[in-house]
């Protein structure tokens, strides 16, 4: 009998989904993946099964061994499992760096992705009977023009000095949407590089929306 | 900056000691920070209004409603005195503003009985009172009631 995983309730192109994707390869925990679709009958978020586990109805959820502990929030599932699986550390250890990382994970995870999330792009559309693309790129390049004058102070390889941390588990899944709403990635050439680079790993590549099962080709 | 301050000065703590419970406080955390008060800024409010020329009140209503009737269920499930157990942590920290502003937007606070409850709890202790907005020194006279 196997010994039991973790199970993550994700969307392929769900960018929070995406981040703790990033963090389970890095740190090389093996897991289950429950596509839950955003889109198909009205949202599968929406229906009971996934609202018993999440009642905020966002994604992702992760599940834990025991089957039932269903812990919510990116952010705070990156910092479960770097606390619990400590190879491999998302944050850098002195406190200031750090306090920067978490930073610059906010900045996306905060001030830009959630105004860009279905949920937000739909009440555009259908109630504001306003452009969806223009909304997303405008805030993008907003929340990019301040991330990339924290990100060109602090970068090394990556986004803080030459580890990985969570700063940089945020910034490619925004990257990936920057580049779908048609934002022009040459005018933040701190965040493409270290885009780049990141986009080489096997952990990120593994990670990356396109290559999961419940993608949809474009 | 939460995260921050506890490093530096770990006592007396805002965070949880258990790992899921740490996980849990910091996930009713970031349903604040992230789901609910960023719709809320200025800019996005102002660009609602001006470009979007749609009713900005509608909308932040729409946002913390929606985010409150999630956030009432995950609180209620770890909630005791506090958002999770018997100890303030980050959650009660975020949740306090929010609900300050939710008011300030004429949400209907009594639809979210934990919440109100851990607020008004909240709304007695030093710290809280200290940092309301309107204990501060650029802030306007309090409104009467």
């Amino acid at each position: 009998m196997s010994s039991p995983k973790l199970t993550l309730y994700g969307y392929w192109r769900s960018s929070a989904s995406w981040r703790v994707r990033i963090a389970l390869n890095l740190k090389g925990i093996d897991y289950d993946y429950r596509p839950v679709n955003l889109i198909k009958d009205g949202g599968e978020q929406y229906k009971d099964e996934y609202k018993a586990l999440n009642p905020i109805q966002l994604l992702p959820t992760l599940v834990l061994e025991d089957g039932k502990t269903a812990l919510t929030e990116s952010l705070a599932i990156i910092e479960y499992l770097d606390e619990v699986y400590p190879e491999n550390r998302l944050l850098p250890a002195d406190p200031v760096q750090k306090a920067l990382a978490r930073a610059q994970a906010l900045v996306v995870a905060s001030d830009i992705q959630p105004v860009g999330n279905l949920r937000v792009l739909g009440k555009i559309a259908a109630d504001y009977n306003a452009d969806k693309a223009a909304w997303s790129k405008y805030w993008i390049e907003k929340g990019f023009t301040a991330l990339e004058e924290m990100v060109s102070k602090t970068a090394g390889k990556y986004s803080v000095g030459d580890q990985i941390t969570v700063a940089d588990l945020c910034l490619v899944p925004q990257v990936y949407n920057a580049s779908r709403w048609g934002v022009d990635m040459s005018k933040f050439p701190t965040l493409q590089r270290v885009n780049q680079t990141l986009s080489e790993l096997p952990a990120f590549q593994k990670a990356h929306a396109d290559n999961q099962i419940d993608a949809v080709k474009q | 900056m939460l995260e921050f301050l506890e490093e530096m000065c770990p006592t007396p703590s805002i965070f949880p000691r258990d790992p899921v419970k740490r996980a849990q406080a910091r996930a009713h955390a970031l349903a604040v920070a992230s789901e609910i008060q960023p719709f809320g800024q200025v800019r996005i409010l102002e660009h609602i209004e001006k470009t979007l020329h749609q009713d900005k009140k509608e909308w932040i209503q729409h946002w913390i409603t929606e985010g409150f009737v999630g956030l009432e269920r995950n609180v209620s499930s770890t909630a005791a005195e506090f958002c999770v157990g018997g100890e303030i942590s980050i959650a009660d920290i975020c949740l306090v503003p929010q609900i300050f502003n939710a008011r300030l937007w004429g949400v209907d606070m009594t639809q979210f009985p934990t919440l109100s409850r851990i607020d008004a709890t909240l709304s007695q202790h030093p710290a809280f009172v200290a940092a309301h907005a309107y204990s501060q020194p650029d802030a306007p006279p309090r409104p009467p009631n």
